[in-house]
């Protein structure tokens, strides 16, 4: 009875099963949609439903066409993508930076983490007049709008994961004379990882919404423009096709959150 | 002990206050409750607010409650939902809808002229709408009927190369105190607001237009004039009051413009009303000519929204309510 | 005479307790532990095995007294190091790189550091593994990679407080082999902190049976078992004093609970 053969053994049959598992899922998924997309279409054909009035698949797909051709969806996309993206990179990394810092200092923390939590709570869509109005209505705004719905989640996440390392680690760390410097990088920034990178995870979302509302708001381009746009000129195929578009973006980043996850969190194995 | 005349007193108060129960309770028939959408609190939409404050809409049997909708489309939805007999705003806003499949009709004009003034502060080099070349100019965000006619005054005079700033309707000023533009195209109450702080008018849209324009109207749905023509024909009739008392007591329509923006200067209130009144800018009757109806869909046609040929006046207006507010 | 490597003088502790009372824990204990010797200290739960783990590592300061670690042979200063019944490696380090973290943390590791690692690694049959993550590794491995820690920052000293008993028995034994095994290599000195009577006769010169309140050393037992050539944890096990040795602790534990039961405060 070795002690090697006993641990590694299972792990490959039991990753084969979960990818097996997660391909059966997507694929449910994908077909539910595919029916309802169905139809949603023949309901709309056969005028049960006022395709004009609630949009209909083929009016989406015919949307699409013409925004491409006109040279406008793809700015729209990479517009709201770049605020989304900005944003989130900016917000959550001063959040995820000050929290962990807020280790070195733990008095503080508790007053900043009181901060955050406050900050947390202002409805961040409230604030969005406000910082259009300082910041003007081109991207910059939108850019500031997502960082700051982001910031707050970041921060206290992080700041939570800094204080949760395992007491008798940091212990080991001292008895071995470490300095705070060194706990900090080599114990406490690792440990957190899997936490930032969840919080980044729930971030995207934030970040979008907070792009998008500051479209809403005051803007020239992006998705949230054209939604915003469209749903008063009553043009729900545009507003469909936006809310897919946005949809599919937000699906897109997280894909590439977890895909680094993966890579740089290594030692998380799923159970 | 009293004296004679108190006794006399009495009695003639009391014989007061029977005659008056029995007035009222010969119009023992509850008002009827009406639910009316407007875009926004705007001062444009002054008849409105004198007929809710000046108990004229009560007068007539209707109980109206307004609801601001934050916006044309969410006004026109309602009313097509079912939430809202009526809702005002811009009646390109109903056309479009209808283009979808639904049924409005306007039946009330209420903003007769332009309400879209451009400006810029007072010691900026700028004198005239040529000068706006090349310049950055604040305005709502589309689909708004100023940032229409802005468009259009600048094709057909072909001032070239102007960036729109295009922000939240009514913060228009904004980005001009802050630098980041140069003029902004504005309404009521901001361009007084704007005038107030020294700023001078570059560009006035309310010139004449042969035929009046149909800037913001009342609609309701086809059914509803089907179903209620009586409680319709009322409203209208209200209105109609309503606008013929701003013309002839702009005093009375100050009062109500005060008390409707509390938070602003009683002055700025004052002139904006004094503007509206003398550019004719709110509907003297409620009638809705076929020239005022197709000068504001020249507009849409213009900006690519509605296609030519798509609309006509008869589908979209029934003037007969107005024409009989009117007493033709 | 031989420096000791352990010298516990006077040791007062006492302990706060919620509702504002003081208890004391330790009232003036002595003790020392010399060169290469392996010393066992067992009590009841509650006896204060681990505020003395505690106080000796260093991580709590006595609040009277003294804890003194003797130097080594060649004058410089010694030093202690301990290991938990969580082997507390991290998770996001190779097996190599946990094994030199004592040395990362104090100075930079040098190539003899690693050549060092590798070279104890495989003598505890890790060899295979150094590059795999401790994820990977059964719980008898993992606490080998502690103990390769634990004995790369060269202690005088090696502080255990039940580090194998999480672990199944087949592989406690080895490793029980393994500590016995430095202070014939190293002469290294241990002290295990344990409430596995068996572990502590199998392993230790000495047993210190710590009781009362406040603690104080009970006994102090010299175990001595007949075993042909050096002990292992078997022939530990098997030795006809054993049991002997097991009945006078367990009945000195038991004498001291009812003793305690006893007690009405």
């Amino acid at each position: 009875m070795s002690d090697v053969t006993l641990s590694t053994a299972p792990l490959p049959r039991r990753a084969k099963r979960h990818a097996r598992r997660d391909l059966t899922s997507i694929g449910a998924v994908a077909a539910i949609m595919i029916v309802l997309v169905a139809l949603w279409q023949i309901a709309a054909a056969h005028g049960w439903i006022n395709g004009q009035l609630f949009g209909s698949p083929a009016g989406i797909v015919k949307t699409a066409q013409i925004a491409l051709a006109q040279g406008t969806l793809v700015p729209d996309t990479l517009t709201t993508l770049y605020e989304t993206v900005v944003g989130l990179v900016i917000g959550s990394g001063l959040g995820i930076g000050l929290g962990l810092l807020l280790w070195f200092v733990p008095r503080v923390s508790g007053v900043a983490e009181g901060f955050s939590v406050l900050l947390n709570s202002i409805p961040k869509i409230a604030l969005g007049p406000l910082i259009v109005i300082w910041f003007g209505s081109d991207m910059t705004s939108k850019v500031w709008l997502a960082a700051i719905s982001t910031f707050a989640v970041a921060m206290i996440s992080s700041c939570a994961a800094a204080r949760e390392v395992d007491r008798d680690l940091l212990n080991l760390f001292r008895s071995f004379n470490a300095r705070p410097s060194m706990i900090f990088r080599k114990l406490i920034v690792p440990s957190a990882l899997p936490w930032i990178f969840s919080t980044l995870r729930v971030n995207i979302g934030f970040a979008l919404i907070g792009a998008v509302v500051g479209e809403y708001i005051a803007s020239q381009a992006g998705l949230g423009h054209a939604v915003f746009v469209a749903g008063s000129l009553f043009d729900l195929n545009t507003v469909w096709l936006g809310i897919i578009v946005l949809t599919l973006m937000a699906t897109l980043l997280t894909w590439i959150v977890q895909f680094a996850e993966k890579r740089i969190v290594t030692w998380k194995t799923k159970r | 002990m009293e004296n004679k005349t108190v006794k006399h007193l009495r009695a003639a108060c009391a014989a007061a206050f029977a005659t008056g129960l029995v007035a009222h309770g010969a119009y023992a028939a509850p008002p009827e409750k009406v639910v009316v959408y407007q875009a926004f609190q705007s001062i444009q939409y002054l008849p409105l607010y004198v007929g809710i404050d000046k108990g004229i809409f009560a007068k007539h049997g209707l109980d109206v409650q307004k609801v601001t909708a934050g916006g044309g489309a969410a006004g026109v939805a309602a009313v097509i939902g079912g939430h809202a007999d009526f809702s005002l705003q811009d009646p390109m806003t109903a056309i479009l809808a209808n283009l979808k499949g639904a049924t409005l009709v306007n039946v009330a004009n209420v903003v007769a002229g332009v309400p879209v003034w451009v400006i810029a502060p007072g010691n900026s080099p700028l004198k005239s709408a040529t000068d706006l070349a090349g310049k950055n100019v604040a305005t709502a965000l589309p689909p708004t009927t100023s940032t229409y006619l802005l468009q259009r005054m600048l094709k057909e005079q072909n001032i070239g190369d102007v960036k729109l700033n295009t922000v939240q309707i009514g913060t228009e000023l904004s980005p001009v105190g802050a630098g980041r533009s140069d003029a902004a195209a504005l309404y009521e109450p901001q361009a007084d607001e704007g005038l107030a702080q020294g700023y001078k008018i570059l560009y006035a849209f309310p010139k004449a237009y042969p035929g009046g324009y149909a800037f913001s109207t009342i609609d309701t749905l086809a059914a509803t004039i089907k179903t209620k023509p009586q409680m319709v024909s009322e409203f209208v009739k209200a209105i109609g009051e309503a606008e013929a008392l701003i013309q002839s007591s702009p005093a009375t329509a100050k009062a109500v413009a005060e008390s409707e923006f509390p938070t602003l200067s009683k002055g700025v209130v004052d002139s904006a009303v004094d503007r509206l009144i003398g550019q004719k800018i709110y509907a003297e009757n409620p009638e809705i000519s076929e020239q005022a109806f197709r000068n504001a869909l020249d507009l849409q046609e213009f900006v690519g929204n509605i296609k030519p040929g798509s609309v006509t006046y008869a589908s979209a207006v029934d003037n007969s309510f107005a024409k009989a507010a009117s007493g033709k | 005479m031989p420096v000791a490597r352990l010298s516990v003088t006077d040791l007062t502790h006492t302990f706060e307790a919620e509702h504002g009372g003081a208890v004391p824990i330790f009232a003036g204990l002595d003790f020392s532990v010399g060169s290469g010797e392996i010393v066992s200290i067992v009590g009841r739960s509650g006896a204060g095995k681990s505020t003395l783990f505690n106080l000796i590592s260093g991580l709590l300061p006595p609040q009277a007294g003294r804890i003194a670690v003797g130097p080594r042979a060649d004058g410089t200063p010694g030093r202690i190091a301990y290991m938990l019944q969580k082997d507390l490696l991290l998770p996001w380090r190779s097996v190599l790189e946990n094994a030199v973290l004592g040395i990362e943390l104090f100075r930079k590791v040098t190539a003899h550091d690693l050549e060092r690692a590798r070279h104890m690694l495989a003598r505890y049959g890790l060899g295979a593994v150094a590059q795999a993550y401790p994820h990977s590794l059964s719980g008898g491995m993992r606490q080998r990679v502690a103990l390769t820690r634990t004995l790369l920052v060269e202690p005088t000293l090696v502080l255990l407080d039940e580090p194998f008993s999480a672990l199944d028995y087949e592989t406690r034994l080895a490793l029980e082999d393994d500590v016995m095994a430095l202070r014939q290599s190293n002469g290294t000195s241990v002290v295990l902190v344990t409430h596995d009577i068996e572990e502590a006769i199998a392993m230790s010169d000495r047993v210190i049976i710590l009781g009362g309140r406040p603690a104080r050393i009970e006994q102090a037992l010299d175990i001595k078992l007949s075993v042909e050539g050096s002990r292992t944890a078997i022939s530990a096990r098997e030795a006809p004093e054993f049991r002997m040795w097991h009945a006078q602790i367990w009945g000195a534990l038991r004498g001291h609970s009812t003793q305690l039961g006893g007690l009405a405060a």
